[in-house]
Protein backbone atom coordinates (compact mmCIF):
# COMPACT_ATOMS: atom_id res chain seq x y z
CA UNK A 1 0.00 0.00 0.00
CA UNK A 2 1.59 3.27 -0.98
CA UNK A 3 1.71 6.26 1.54
CA UNK A 4 -1.08 8.39 -0.12
CA UNK A 5 -3.43 5.24 -0.33
CA UNK A 6 -2.51 4.91 3.49
CA UNK A 7 -3.24 8.51 3.96
CA UNK A 8 -6.49 7.84 2.22
CA UNK A 9 -7.50 4.96 4.02
CA UNK A 10 -6.69 6.77 7.67
CA UNK A 11 -8.81 10.28 6.41
CA UNK A 12 -11.78 7.98 5.40
CA UNK A 13 -11.95 5.89 9.06
CA UNK A 14 -11.54 9.32 10.56
CA UNK A 15 -14.69 10.50 9.09
CA UNK A 16 -16.42 7.60 9.69
CA UNK A 17 -15.48 8.29 13.45
CA UNK A 18 -16.23 11.65 13.18
CA UNK A 19 -19.22 11.29 11.75
CA UNK A 20 -20.49 9.07 13.69
CA UNK A 21 -19.77 11.29 17.13
CA UNK A 22 -21.40 13.83 15.82
CA UNK A 23 -24.77 12.13 14.78
CA UNK A 24 -25.18 11.03 18.57
CA UNK A 25 -23.43 14.06 20.03
CA UNK A 26 -27.52 15.79 20.25
CA UNK A 27 -28.47 12.65 22.31
CA UNK A 28 -26.63 13.55 25.31
CA UNK A 29 -28.48 16.77 27.05
CA UNK A 30 -25.56 17.79 29.90
CA UNK A 31 -28.07 20.39 31.32
CA UNK A 32 -30.55 17.77 31.58
CA UNK A 33 -28.36 14.86 33.05
CA UNK A 34 -27.69 17.12 35.65
CA UNK A 35 -30.73 18.55 36.68
CA UNK A 36 -32.25 14.59 37.24
CA UNK A 37 -29.36 13.24 38.90
CA UNK A 38 -30.52 15.70 41.94
CA UNK A 39 -33.61 13.87 41.87
CA UNK A 40 -31.92 10.93 43.29
CA UNK A 41 -30.47 13.11 45.66
CA UNK A 42 -33.05 14.64 46.29
CA UNK A 43 -34.86 10.94 47.12
CA UNK A 44 -31.47 9.71 48.92
CA UNK A 45 -31.31 12.77 51.16
CA UNK A 46 -35.20 14.01 51.67
CA UNK A 47 -37.51 10.80 51.22
CA UNK A 48 -34.84 8.71 52.37
CA UNK A 49 -34.40 6.02 49.62
CA UNK A 50 -32.14 3.48 49.51
CA UNK A 51 -31.39 4.59 45.98
CA UNK A 52 -27.93 2.51 45.42
CA UNK A 53 -30.49 -0.94 46.11
CA UNK A 54 -31.85 0.12 42.55
CA UNK A 55 -31.19 -0.41 39.08
CA UNK A 56 -32.51 3.60 38.25
CA UNK A 57 -33.54 4.61 34.60
CA UNK A 58 -34.45 7.77 33.38
CA UNK A 59 -37.62 7.78 31.15
CA UNK A 60 -38.93 10.22 28.85
CA UNK A 61 -38.22 14.23 29.86
CA UNK A 62 -39.49 17.38 28.17
CA UNK A 63 -38.32 20.96 28.50
CA UNK A 64 -40.76 23.55 28.03
CA UNK A 65 -41.15 27.61 28.14
CA UNK A 66 -44.42 27.81 29.71
CA UNK A 67 -46.33 31.48 29.47
CA UNK A 68 -46.55 31.25 33.36
CA UNK A 69 -42.68 30.60 33.69
CA UNK A 70 -42.23 34.10 31.54
CA UNK A 71 -39.32 31.81 29.56
CA UNK A 72 -37.89 30.13 32.12
CA UNK A 73 -37.13 26.52 31.29
CA UNK A 74 -39.33 24.09 32.97
CA UNK A 75 -37.87 19.86 32.64
CA UNK A 76 -40.02 17.41 33.33
CA UNK A 77 -39.20 13.92 33.74
CA UNK A 78 -39.54 10.46 34.77
CA UNK A 79 -37.37 7.76 36.85
CA UNK A 80 -38.08 4.20 37.30
CA UNK A 81 -36.76 2.72 40.15
CA UNK A 82 -36.22 -1.33 40.18
CA UNK A 83 -34.80 -3.65 42.62
CA UNK A 84 -36.27 -7.18 42.93
CA UNK A 85 -38.26 -6.77 45.40
CA UNK A 86 -39.30 -2.88 44.77
CA UNK A 87 -40.62 -1.24 42.06
CA UNK A 88 -40.51 3.07 41.95
CA UNK A 89 -42.09 5.26 39.81
CA UNK A 90 -40.66 8.84 40.24
CA UNK A 91 -42.07 11.59 38.38
CA UNK A 92 -39.92 15.40 38.84
CA UNK A 93 -40.32 19.00 37.29
CA UNK A 94 -37.44 21.75 37.53
CA UNK A 95 -38.06 25.81 36.81
CA UNK A 96 -35.19 26.92 35.93
CA UNK A 97 -32.31 24.47 37.56
CA UNK A 98 -34.42 24.14 40.42
CA UNK A 99 -36.24 20.90 41.71
CA UNK A 100 -39.84 22.20 42.17
CA UNK A 101 -41.87 18.86 42.38
CA UNK A 102 -41.12 15.26 42.98
CA UNK A 103 -44.25 11.92 43.35
CA UNK A 104 -42.76 8.89 44.08
CA UNK A 105 -45.25 5.83 43.23
CA UNK A 106 -44.93 2.77 44.90
CA UNK A 107 -45.70 0.23 41.44
CA UNK A 108 -44.51 -2.71 43.57
CA UNK A 109 -43.36 -4.10 47.22
CA UNK A 110 -41.92 -1.75 49.57
CA UNK A 111 -39.73 1.21 49.46
CA UNK A 112 -35.93 0.78 50.51
CA UNK A 113 -35.09 3.12 52.78
CA UNK A 114 -32.04 4.48 54.75
CA UNK A 115 -34.04 4.74 57.95
CA UNK A 116 -36.93 3.07 59.11
CA UNK A 117 -39.94 5.77 58.29
CA UNK A 118 -42.08 6.73 61.55
CA UNK A 119 -45.81 5.42 61.36
CA UNK A 120 -47.14 8.77 62.88
CA UNK A 121 -48.19 10.75 60.10
CA UNK A 122 -46.68 14.41 61.94
CA UNK A 123 -43.52 12.49 62.47
CA UNK A 124 -43.49 11.60 58.82
CA UNK A 125 -44.32 15.44 57.92
CA UNK A 126 -41.69 16.65 60.80
CA UNK A 127 -38.69 14.29 59.11
CA UNK A 128 -39.58 15.00 55.48
CA UNK A 129 -39.32 18.49 56.11
CA UNK A 130 -36.34 18.82 58.70
CA UNK A 131 -34.41 16.64 55.72
CA UNK A 132 -35.68 18.93 53.56
CA UNK A 133 -33.86 22.21 55.12
CA UNK A 134 -30.94 20.29 55.27
CA UNK A 135 -30.90 19.60 52.00
CA UNK A 136 -31.41 22.97 51.08
CA UNK A 137 -30.29 25.02 53.63
CA UNK A 138 -33.42 26.94 53.47
CA UNK A 139 -34.13 28.81 57.21
CA UNK A 140 -37.77 29.23 56.23
CA UNK A 141 -38.68 25.39 56.48
CA UNK A 142 -38.03 25.80 60.79
CA UNK A 143 -41.39 28.05 60.88
CA UNK A 144 -43.56 25.71 58.97
CA UNK A 145 -42.06 22.65 61.09
CA UNK A 146 -43.14 24.55 64.35
CA UNK A 147 -46.82 25.17 62.83
CA UNK A 148 -46.87 21.16 63.15
CA UNK A 149 -47.45 21.42 67.14
CA UNK A 150 -50.50 23.33 66.52
CA UNK A 151 -52.61 21.32 64.50
CA UNK A 152 -53.83 17.73 64.74
CA UNK A 153 -52.54 15.72 61.51
CA UNK A 154 -54.67 13.21 61.54
CA UNK A 155 -57.93 15.53 60.38
CA UNK A 156 -58.40 18.11 58.71
CA UNK A 157 -57.42 20.98 60.36
CA UNK A 158 -55.76 24.83 59.59
CA UNK A 159 -53.92 27.61 61.55
CA UNK A 160 -51.91 30.66 60.74
CA UNK A 161 -48.82 31.85 62.34
CA UNK A 162 -47.96 35.42 61.38
CA UNK A 163 -48.45 35.50 57.35
CA UNK A 164 -47.99 31.24 57.05
CA UNK A 165 -51.19 28.92 56.77
CA UNK A 166 -51.42 25.23 57.18
CA UNK A 167 -54.02 23.22 55.96
CA UNK A 168 -54.13 19.35 56.42
CA UNK A 169 -56.42 17.34 54.75
CA UNK A 170 -56.86 14.16 55.10
CA UNK A 171 -58.72 11.99 52.78
CA UNK A 172 -59.44 8.23 52.12
CA UNK A 173 -56.39 8.68 49.64
CA UNK A 174 -54.07 10.94 51.18
CA UNK A 175 -52.75 13.33 53.95
CA UNK A 176 -51.41 16.43 52.94
CA UNK A 177 -49.73 19.05 54.12
CA UNK A 178 -49.86 22.36 52.52
CA UNK A 179 -47.93 25.50 54.18
CA UNK A 180 -48.46 28.65 52.06
CA UNK A 181 -47.81 32.59 52.84
CA UNK A 182 -49.28 35.34 52.17
CA UNK A 183 -47.94 38.75 51.66
CA UNK A 184 -50.56 41.72 52.15
CA UNK A 185 -53.61 39.36 51.47
CA UNK A 186 -51.81 37.90 48.20
CA UNK A 187 -50.61 34.34 47.97
CA UNK A 188 -46.75 33.88 47.44
CA UNK A 189 -46.87 30.57 46.90
CA UNK A 190 -45.35 27.48 49.58
CA UNK A 191 -44.62 23.88 50.33
CA UNK A 192 -46.90 20.95 50.01
CA UNK A 193 -46.23 17.57 51.13
CA UNK A 194 -48.56 14.18 50.84
CA UNK A 195 -48.62 10.69 52.01
CA UNK A 196 -49.94 7.65 51.03
CA UNK A 197 -50.51 4.46 52.57
CA UNK A 198 -47.45 5.95 54.96
CA UNK A 199 -45.48 6.84 52.12
CA UNK A 200 -44.27 10.01 50.98
CA UNK A 201 -46.41 10.75 47.83
CA UNK A 202 -45.84 14.01 46.73
CA UNK A 203 -44.44 17.26 47.32
CA UNK A 204 -44.11 20.72 45.62
CA UNK A 205 -42.33 23.92 46.17
CA UNK A 206 -43.29 26.89 44.36
CA UNK A 207 -41.95 29.79 46.49
CA UNK A 208 -39.41 30.59 43.70
CA UNK A 209 -41.54 30.50 40.64
CA UNK A 210 -45.09 30.84 41.88
CA UNK A 211 -46.55 31.20 38.35
CA UNK A 212 -46.86 34.48 36.87
CA UNK A 213 -50.57 34.39 35.43
CA UNK A 214 -52.76 36.91 36.96
CA UNK A 215 -56.66 36.52 36.71
CA UNK B 1 2.06 23.36 3.68
CA UNK B 2 -0.07 24.66 5.85
CA UNK B 3 -3.29 25.75 3.55
CA UNK B 4 -3.66 21.64 2.44
CA UNK B 5 -3.68 20.85 5.87
CA UNK B 6 -6.42 23.16 6.31
CA UNK B 7 -8.46 22.20 3.74
CA UNK B 8 -7.79 18.53 4.52
CA UNK B 9 -9.83 19.63 8.17
CA UNK B 10 -12.81 21.66 6.30
CA UNK B 11 -13.16 18.66 3.81
CA UNK B 12 -12.85 16.14 6.64
CA UNK B 13 -15.74 18.15 8.69
CA UNK B 14 -17.87 18.77 6.24
CA UNK B 15 -17.99 15.07 5.35
CA UNK B 16 -18.09 14.50 8.72
CA UNK B 17 -20.98 16.80 8.93
CA UNK B 18 -22.98 15.42 5.74
CA UNK B 19 -22.33 11.45 6.98
CA UNK B 20 -23.80 12.44 10.35
CA UNK B 21 -27.05 13.86 8.64
CA UNK B 22 -27.42 10.79 6.49
CA UNK B 23 -26.74 8.69 9.95
CA UNK B 24 -29.58 10.60 11.63
CA UNK B 25 -32.01 9.96 8.91
CA UNK B 26 -31.83 6.43 9.19
CA UNK B 27 -32.29 7.02 12.97
CA UNK B 28 -35.35 8.74 11.77
CA UNK B 29 -36.79 5.84 9.37
CA UNK B 30 -35.71 2.95 11.70
CA UNK B 31 -35.57 4.39 14.68
CA UNK B 32 -37.03 3.47 17.96
CA UNK B 33 -40.19 4.63 17.13
CA UNK B 34 -40.51 3.27 14.03
CA UNK B 35 -43.57 2.13 11.84
CA UNK B 36 -43.72 -0.87 13.49
CA UNK B 37 -44.19 0.37 17.13
CA UNK B 38 -45.82 3.78 16.92
CA UNK B 39 -48.03 2.44 13.58
CA UNK B 40 -51.93 1.28 14.14
CA UNK B 41 -53.67 3.42 16.45
CA UNK B 42 -55.93 6.29 16.14
CA UNK B 43 -56.79 10.03 18.22
CA UNK B 44 -60.24 11.10 18.25
CA UNK B 45 -61.55 14.67 19.63
CA UNK B 46 -65.57 14.91 19.40
CA UNK B 47 -67.44 18.27 20.51
CA UNK B 48 -70.39 19.93 20.40
CA UNK B 49 -71.06 23.70 19.89
CA UNK B 50 -74.15 23.75 22.01
CA UNK B 51 -73.18 25.52 25.06
CA UNK B 52 -76.69 27.95 24.91
CA UNK B 53 -77.27 27.46 28.58
CA UNK B 54 -74.88 29.86 30.18
CA UNK B 55 -75.70 28.88 33.99
CA UNK B 56 -75.31 25.09 33.42
CA UNK B 57 -73.35 25.24 30.02
CA UNK B 58 -70.93 28.03 30.37
CA UNK B 59 -72.14 30.11 27.29
CA UNK B 60 -70.12 31.16 25.17
CA UNK B 61 -67.13 31.63 26.37
CA UNK B 62 -66.97 27.79 27.03
CA UNK B 63 -67.61 27.03 23.98
CA UNK B 64 -64.91 29.14 23.14
CA UNK B 65 -62.40 27.96 25.01
CA UNK B 66 -63.63 23.97 24.26
CA UNK B 67 -62.70 25.11 20.49
CA UNK B 68 -59.28 26.27 21.25
CA UNK B 69 -58.60 23.59 24.04
CA UNK B 70 -59.65 21.07 21.52
CA UNK B 71 -57.49 22.31 18.95
CA UNK B 72 -54.47 22.55 20.86
CA UNK B 73 -54.87 19.08 22.24
CA UNK B 74 -54.99 17.92 18.46
CA UNK B 75 -51.78 19.94 17.71
CA UNK B 76 -49.97 18.82 20.72
CA UNK B 77 -51.24 14.97 19.92
CA UNK B 78 -50.13 15.51 16.03
CA UNK B 79 -47.15 16.88 16.64
CA UNK B 80 -45.82 13.66 18.45
CA UNK B 81 -46.47 11.51 15.43
CA UNK B 82 -47.55 9.05 17.55
CA UNK B 83 -51.11 8.60 15.83
CA UNK B 84 -51.49 7.43 11.95
CA UNK B 85 -54.65 8.66 12.46
CA UNK B 86 -55.32 11.96 14.58
CA UNK B 87 -58.18 14.02 13.77
CA UNK B 88 -60.25 16.96 15.39
CA UNK B 89 -63.55 16.96 14.48
CA UNK B 90 -64.69 19.36 17.25
CA UNK B 91 -67.88 21.28 15.66
CA UNK B 92 -69.64 20.63 13.17
CA UNK B 93 -68.13 17.37 11.68
CA UNK B 94 -69.42 16.04 15.55
CA UNK B 95 -72.55 14.19 13.70
CA UNK B 96 -74.02 10.67 15.10
CA UNK B 97 -73.49 9.16 11.60
CA UNK B 98 -70.06 10.76 11.57
CA UNK B 99 -69.20 9.21 15.15
CA UNK B 100 -70.15 5.86 14.18
CA UNK B 101 -68.59 5.62 11.13
CA UNK B 102 -65.28 6.25 12.78
CA UNK B 103 -66.40 4.04 15.46
CA UNK B 104 -66.53 0.77 12.33
CA UNK B 105 -63.26 2.48 11.13
CA UNK B 106 -61.20 2.51 13.89
CA UNK B 107 -62.11 -0.89 15.46
CA UNK B 108 -61.30 -2.30 11.49
CA UNK B 109 -57.99 -0.47 11.00
CA UNK B 110 -56.18 0.66 14.25
CA UNK B 111 -55.13 -1.66 17.28
CA UNK B 112 -55.70 1.19 19.59
CA UNK B 113 -57.92 4.11 19.59
CA UNK B 114 -57.93 7.40 22.10
CA UNK B 115 -61.13 9.03 22.45
CA UNK B 116 -61.96 12.79 23.99
CA UNK B 117 -64.97 14.22 23.97
CA UNK B 118 -65.97 17.22 25.00
CA UNK B 119 -69.67 18.71 25.60
CA UNK B 120 -72.89 17.18 27.02
CA UNK B 121 -74.77 14.46 28.25
CA UNK B 122 -78.85 13.53 27.90
CA UNK B 123 -80.94 10.62 28.51
CA UNK B 124 -83.18 9.01 25.00
CA UNK B 125 -85.08 5.98 24.36
CA UNK B 126 -84.35 3.69 21.87
CA UNK B 127 -86.59 1.82 19.64
CA UNK B 128 -84.55 -1.96 19.91
CA UNK B 129 -87.00 -4.40 20.33
CA UNK B 130 -86.90 -6.30 23.59
CA UNK B 131 -84.75 -3.49 24.75
CA UNK B 132 -85.06 -3.70 28.52
CA UNK B 133 -82.67 -0.33 29.77
CA UNK B 134 -85.38 2.16 29.44
CA UNK B 135 -83.51 5.29 29.76
CA UNK B 136 -80.16 5.11 27.32
CA UNK B 137 -77.62 7.64 27.85
CA UNK B 138 -76.50 9.85 24.93
CA UNK B 139 -73.92 12.93 23.68
CA UNK B 140 -74.75 15.58 22.37
CA UNK B 141 -73.56 16.14 18.37
CA UNK B 142 -72.27 19.28 16.92
CA UNK B 143 -76.36 21.17 16.75
CA UNK B 144 -76.92 20.13 20.75
CA UNK B 145 -80.10 19.80 22.18
CA UNK B 146 -83.29 18.58 20.62
CA UNK B 147 -81.16 17.49 17.66
CA UNK B 148 -80.01 13.89 16.76
CA UNK B 149 -77.96 12.56 19.80
CA UNK B 150 -75.06 10.56 19.92
CA UNK B 151 -76.29 7.05 21.12
CA UNK B 152 -74.61 4.59 23.18
CA UNK B 153 -75.69 1.45 21.91
CA UNK B 154 -75.17 2.52 18.15
CA UNK B 155 -71.69 3.32 19.02
CA UNK B 156 -71.56 -0.53 21.03
CA UNK B 157 -73.21 -1.96 17.41
CA UNK B 158 -70.06 -0.65 15.52
CA UNK B 159 -67.56 -2.18 18.12
CA UNK B 160 -65.67 -5.28 16.51
CA UNK B 161 -62.40 -5.45 17.74
CA UNK B 162 -63.10 -3.87 20.95
CA UNK B 163 -60.09 -1.40 20.13
CA UNK B 164 -61.31 1.57 21.99
CA UNK B 165 -58.73 1.52 24.85
CA UNK B 166 -58.98 4.91 25.99
CA UNK B 167 -62.01 7.56 26.14
CA UNK B 168 -62.14 10.67 28.09
CA UNK B 169 -65.66 12.27 28.33
CA UNK B 170 -65.54 15.60 29.44
CA UNK B 171 -69.09 15.55 29.96
CA UNK B 172 -71.57 15.02 32.95
CA UNK B 173 -72.60 11.64 34.83
CA UNK B 174 -70.77 8.82 32.62
CA UNK B 175 -68.33 8.34 35.16
CA UNK B 176 -70.79 7.61 37.99
CA UNK B 177 -70.64 3.66 39.38
CA UNK B 178 -74.73 3.72 38.16
CA UNK B 179 -74.05 5.21 34.60
CA UNK B 180 -71.18 2.93 32.97
CA UNK B 181 -73.93 1.05 31.82
CA UNK B 182 -74.68 -2.44 30.61
CA UNK B 183 -74.87 -5.13 27.55
CA UNK B 184 -77.30 -7.22 27.71
CA UNK B 185 -77.43 -11.35 25.87
CA UNK B 186 -77.96 -9.98 22.41
CA UNK B 187 -75.23 -7.44 22.69
CA UNK B 188 -77.35 -4.18 23.27
CA UNK B 189 -75.81 -1.80 25.69
CA UNK B 190 -76.49 1.18 27.90
CA UNK B 191 -73.75 3.21 29.32
CA UNK B 192 -70.96 5.63 27.69
CA UNK B 193 -68.51 3.34 29.09
CA UNK B 194 -70.19 -0.21 27.75
CA UNK B 195 -70.51 1.26 24.88
CA UNK B 196 -67.47 2.47 23.95
CA UNK B 197 -65.32 -0.18 25.37
CA UNK B 198 -67.23 -3.34 25.38
CA UNK B 199 -66.71 -3.48 29.24
CA UNK B 200 -68.55 -2.76 32.55
CA UNK B 201 -65.86 -5.13 34.38
CA UNK B 202 -62.95 -2.01 35.10
CA UNK B 203 -61.83 -1.08 38.52
CA UNK B 204 -63.59 1.77 39.89
CA UNK B 205 -60.64 3.66 40.76
CA UNK B 206 -57.90 3.33 38.27
CA UNK B 207 -55.56 6.36 39.83
CA UNK B 208 -55.34 4.12 42.84
CA UNK B 209 -55.24 0.62 42.00
CA UNK B 210 -54.40 0.53 38.43
CA UNK B 211 -56.31 -2.92 37.04
CA UNK B 212 -53.89 -3.85 34.44
CA UNK B 213 -56.61 -4.12 31.98
CA UNK B 214 -55.06 -1.90 29.42
CA UNK B 215 -58.17 0.26 28.71
CA UNK B 216 -58.94 3.52 30.90
CA UNK B 217 -62.00 5.32 30.99
CA UNK B 218 -62.41 9.04 32.58
CA UNK B 219 -65.48 10.54 32.93
CA UNK B 220 -67.23 12.96 35.43
CA UNK B 221 -69.58 11.46 38.56
CA UNK B 222 -72.29 14.19 38.72
CA UNK B 223 -71.25 17.83 36.75
CA UNK B 224 -68.43 18.28 34.73
CA UNK B 225 -66.29 20.90 35.21
CA UNK B 226 -66.38 24.07 32.98
CA UNK B 227 -63.09 24.54 31.00
CA UNK B 228 -63.38 28.33 32.00
CA UNK B 229 -63.46 27.47 35.60
CA UNK B 230 -60.82 29.27 37.19
CA UNK B 231 -58.63 26.14 39.83
CA UNK B 232 -57.67 28.83 42.33
CA UNK B 233 -54.21 28.79 41.52
CA UNK B 234 -51.84 30.87 39.49
CA UNK B 235 -54.58 31.93 36.72
CA UNK B 236 -55.39 28.42 35.48
CA UNK B 237 -58.62 26.77 34.49
CA UNK B 238 -60.01 23.51 33.95
CA UNK B 239 -58.98 23.77 30.05
CA UNK B 240 -55.47 24.29 31.30
CA UNK B 241 -55.57 20.87 32.96
CA UNK B 242 -56.96 19.16 30.36
CA UNK B 243 -54.36 20.76 27.26
CA UNK B 244 -51.65 19.76 29.67
CA UNK B 245 -52.95 16.41 30.37
CA UNK B 246 -52.64 15.50 27.28
CA UNK B 247 -49.32 17.18 27.02
CA UNK B 248 -47.49 15.04 29.40
CA UNK B 249 -49.57 11.84 28.49
CA UNK B 250 -47.28 12.49 25.18
CA UNK B 251 -44.02 11.81 27.00
CA UNK B 252 -42.26 8.67 26.20
CA UNK B 253 -43.20 6.53 29.24
CA UNK B 254 -45.41 8.22 31.09
CA UNK B 255 -49.03 6.80 32.13
CA UNK B 256 -52.26 8.23 31.89
CA UNK B 257 -51.53 8.53 36.12
CA UNK B 258 -48.22 10.65 35.54
CA UNK B 259 -50.08 12.89 32.92
CA UNK B 260 -53.18 13.64 35.41
CA UNK B 261 -50.80 14.13 38.28
CA UNK B 262 -47.98 16.18 36.58
CA UNK B 263 -51.30 18.14 34.89
CA UNK B 264 -52.81 18.62 38.79
CA UNK B 265 -49.75 19.36 39.91
CA UNK B 266 -48.64 22.13 37.94
CA UNK B 267 -52.69 23.70 37.88
CA UNK B 268 -53.55 23.05 41.68
CA UNK B 269 -52.41 24.06 44.88
CA UNK B 270 -51.85 20.52 45.50
CA UNK B 271 -48.81 18.42 44.54
CA UNK B 272 -51.07 15.32 42.84
CA UNK B 273 -53.95 14.51 41.35
CA UNK B 274 -54.99 12.45 44.46
CA UNK B 275 -54.89 15.43 46.62
CA UNK B 276 -56.79 17.84 44.38
CA UNK B 277 -60.43 18.36 44.20
CA UNK B 278 -60.94 16.53 40.56
CA UNK B 279 -60.12 13.64 42.80
CA UNK B 280 -61.49 14.65 46.26
CA UNK B 281 -64.76 16.63 44.93
CA UNK B 282 -65.64 19.95 43.84
CA UNK B 283 -69.31 21.86 44.24
CA UNK B 284 -71.52 22.69 41.25
CA UNK B 285 -74.98 23.92 40.84
CA UNK B 286 -77.43 21.39 40.65
CA UNK B 287 -79.58 22.59 37.94
CA UNK B 288 -82.61 20.49 39.68
CA UNK B 289 -82.31 22.34 43.06
CA UNK B 290 -82.34 26.15 43.42
CA UNK B 291 -79.35 27.65 44.68
CA UNK B 292 -78.32 24.32 46.22
CA UNK B 293 -74.51 22.78 45.06
CA UNK B 294 -73.81 18.93 44.83
CA UNK B 295 -70.06 17.63 44.58
CA UNK B 296 -68.81 15.91 41.69
CA UNK B 297 -65.64 14.13 41.03
CA UNK B 298 -63.81 13.05 38.02
CA UNK B 299 -63.57 9.24 37.44
CA UNK B 300 -60.59 6.88 36.67
CA UNK B 301 -61.66 3.39 35.54
CA UNK B 302 -59.88 0.68 34.75
CA UNK B 303 -55.76 1.30 33.81
CA UNK B 304 -54.49 4.62 34.93
CA UNK B 305 -50.70 2.79 34.06
CA UNK B 306 -51.70 2.90 30.01
CA UNK B 307 -49.53 4.64 28.19
CA UNK B 308 -51.55 6.82 25.05
CA UNK B 309 -47.87 7.10 23.92
CA UNK B 310 -47.89 4.43 21.82
CA UNK B 311 -45.21 1.72 20.83
CA UNK B 312 -44.44 0.82 23.97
Amino acid sequence: MNPWTKRLCLLLVLVVVSAVLFAYLPAVHVAETSDSDEVLVFLEEVVRIDVAKYDVTLLGTSVTHPDWLAGLAQVTGKYSLESETSKLDVLFKFRNGTLYWCLMRVVEGSPHYLDVPSGNIRDLADGFLQNYQDYSGDSELGSMRNMLDVVDASENSTATVDNLKLTVSVTSFSSSFDWRCTLDGTDCGGVDISFHNGHFYAFGDDRSYYPMITQ
Amino acid sequence: MKKTVALTFCVLLLLAVVFSILILSMDDEAGSHGDAQNGDSAFIIWGTLDYADETYMGGEPERNASRDICDAIHSLVFDTQQYDYCKNFWGNDTQPDQVYGNVSYCEENYNFTAIFYKGHSIGAYCDVEGCMFGEHWTLYAAEGYKHEYIMDYLIHDRISSGTHDFVFLWTCGYGAEDMIGDIDENGHSVGMMASWMNTTDLEADGYASPDGSNQCFIGFDGYSIFFITQTGYGGFDYGDFAALFFEYAMIDGWTVNDALDAAAEETHWQSSFGDCQLYTGYLMPDPHGSGQYVTCYMRVWGDGNLKLRRGE
